[in-house]
């Protein structure tokens, strides 16, 4: 059974009967019957050990369980209503002093009150006060859908509050139950026996995901690359700048790395890097052990790509003898542009030549643009203009920058 | 062009030292053309088919048009085991009137292209060389577009087609 009544929504409407001004004796003290009016919460431990007079020492941890649970629910509680605040008042926790007075006997039932400290004014602690007793309630209401849903209400569903409710009943045996919940009102209390406690268990294991290591797949430019520590930065739109580094033993992706860095922080092509994180809510993020890089691409990125791959797999020999194929220091720099060649949206071709190089080919108007990226890390721009047959042409270190701005202008800068 | 092999003055050097023998004004050579050449985006070939390469010495490889279109494209393809979409045809006189760019200040030499049978010094029977060697990169590829225009004004690929391309064009 995991209920003891209705799941009726609590009420903080009893606040100002459950909780003692300080003055005078204390609520229960010099008494044996049921809970009193003014007693904040009932709370039942029941179980063969639990039989004999007062309470076995040890289950004395239970009680500041169920404390440590109230209080969670009730800070959620005060930042629902609260949104502009990112943390409770000072003196909001230690105000919940809850304490024991005595223990009815029959099964093990301490007198729990809540003084009310001398130190906070009046108008804060009826706030806090009616916060503290509806969070009672919540929690056994909470309880009681977790048990037959398997899941907490939203509201209250935080790591912190999951954490702590399942604490409530941990010390107890199989056999053994806590009941707690309202003091007057037994359609408020809920009942946690070892099924109950069991799925609140499961349900915190289940959703403790901070705790778990995460694969996430993070798409952006990479600006800087440190060697050493196998580390590189991933600038995001959405995030910022990630730090990731790199699987230790991986040699050909940090050399992989190095050549989709972005060394003057903006031209190389956006990349997907996948790793792991143990809070994806972290900022900034932090990605380790990344065991993929891959380079993104658009659609015409990607007819593009599809034309690299048959270049790339051109043999030495391929257009006759001493012939050569596309080298992989001109590939590795056409992969660089590529992306940069998409944005164009130009109708471009990628043609090799028989030296090791691939021609960038462009017509634009009268003109045929050609892009030459050569081995060794050069490049040729050749302007021919078809019909007056003027040319241009320039030798140079390969430059991606300047090869895109040659065939957006069309002119050799 | 200096003949330091005392050849007759018909048979000149070419640049690359090879002896090679001038070939007549109407004379074909025919040019391999590699599928790769094809412009898959713009349409129609690349210039590059025509572009010689450094290893040989900026000297084009062609075949002697006296061997037919398609014995050139049978000696590419199945004795050689080159790809080629075709035996491309241009005539001696075509590579002679080809002119390009001087490319003010920095041309030293005749931008003009020349044609020789040099078979017989490199051991392939009926190679003719078209000798770049006078121009730079980009006047090579103002040249190797003419050329490519030429050869596609001809008619383009020469040689008849395989059985398999006859029926797709069928």
């Amino acid at each position: 059974m995991t209920e003891t009544g209705d799941s009726a929504e609590p009420a903080a409407d009893d606040a100002e009967s459950s909780v003692w001004d300080g003055d005078g004796e204390a609520p229960g003290e010099g008494q044996n019957d049921g809970p009193q009016a003014t007693t904040f919460a009932y709370f039942s431990l029941e179980g063969a050990r639990f039989n004999g007079p007062g309470m076995p020492a040890d289950s004395s941890r239970e009680i500041g369980y169920y404390r440590e649970a109230i209080y969670e629910v009730a800070r959620q509680l005060y930042l629902e209503r609260n949104e502009d605040r990112s943390n409770v008042p000072s003196g909001f926790e230690a105000a919940f002093d809850l304490r024991l007075t005595q223990v009815l006997p029959g099964s093990a039932r301490p007198q729990l009150v809540l003084p009310r400290p001398k130190n906070i004014p009046n108008e804060i602690w009826d706030e806090w006060s009616g916060l503290y007793a509806e969070a009672r309630d919540v929690l056994a209401s909470s309880t009681r859908t977790a048990a037959t849903r398997d899941t907490f209400p939203a509201r209250i569903d935080t790591p912190r509050t999951r954490r702590a409710v399942k604490k409530v009943g941990s010390t107890l045996g199989s056999d053994e139950t806590v009941v707690v919940g309202h003091p007057t009102v037994p359609q408020r209390r809920a009942r946690l026996d070892t099924t109950v406690r069991d799925v609140l268990r499961r349900i915190d294991d289940d959703l403790a995901e901070p705790a778990k290591v995460l694969t996430r797949t993070i798409t952006g430019v990479i600006t800087e690359f440190d060697g050493v520590r196998r580390s590189f930065d991933l600038r995001t739109e959405e995030l910022g700048i990630a730090k990731c580094i790199l699987d230790p033993y991986d040699d050909a992706l940090a050399e992989f790395t190095r050549t989709v860095l972005a060394a003057d922080g903006v031209t190389a092509p956006d990349v997907s890097v996948e790793g792991e994180t143990l809070d994806e809510n972290r900022r900034p993020v932090r990605l380790h052990n990344v065991h993929t890089i891959n380079i993104v691409r658009g659609l015409e990125e990607k007819a593009l790509a599809a034309r690299v791959v048959k270049l790339s797999e051109l043999q030495d020999g391929w257009c006759g003898p001493n012939s050569l194929a596309p080298t992989a220091d001109v590939l590795r720099n056409l992969e660089i542009v590529l992306t940069d060649l998409a944005a164009l949206a130009l109708p471009l071709d990628l043609i090799p030549g028989a030296d090791g190089s691939v021609v960038i080919e462009l017509r634009r108007g009268t003109a045929e643009l050609s892009g030459v990226i050569e081995p060794a890390g050069a490049m040729t721009l050749i302007r021919d203009d078809v019909e007056t047959d003027d040319l241009q042409e320039a030798v140079r270190e390969f430059d991606a920058q300047s090869l895109i701005e040659f065939l957006r202008r069309g002119v050799i800068g | 062009m200096n003949n330091q092999h005392g050849s007759s003055s018909t048979e000149p050097e070419t640049s690359a030292g090879a002896v090679g023998k001038p070939l007549n004004a109407d004379d074909l050579v025919y040019r391999q053309v590699h599928p790769m050449h094809t412009r898959e985006t713009a349409g129609g070939l690349s210039p590059e088919a025509f572009t010689p390469q450094r290893g040989h010495s900026n000297l084009l490889s062609t075949l002697h048009g006296r061997i037919g279109a398609d014995a050139a494209f049978h000696r590419w393809t199945v004795e050689m085991q080159h790809e080629s979409l075709g035996s491309f045809g241009v005539t001696a006189a075509e590579v002679s009137a080809v002119r390009v760019d001087p490319v003010q200040n920095q041309q030293t030499v005749d931008p003009t292209l020349n044609v020789y049978e040099d078979g017989a010094s490199i051991g392939v029977p009926d190679h003719c060389s078209i000798d770049f060697n006078a121009l730079t990169k980009g006047q090579r590829k103002q040249a190797a577009r003419k050329l490519l225009d030429y050869a596609l004004d001809r008619g383009g690929a020469l040689n008849t087609p395989a059985e398999d391309e006859q029926a797709e064009s069928a």
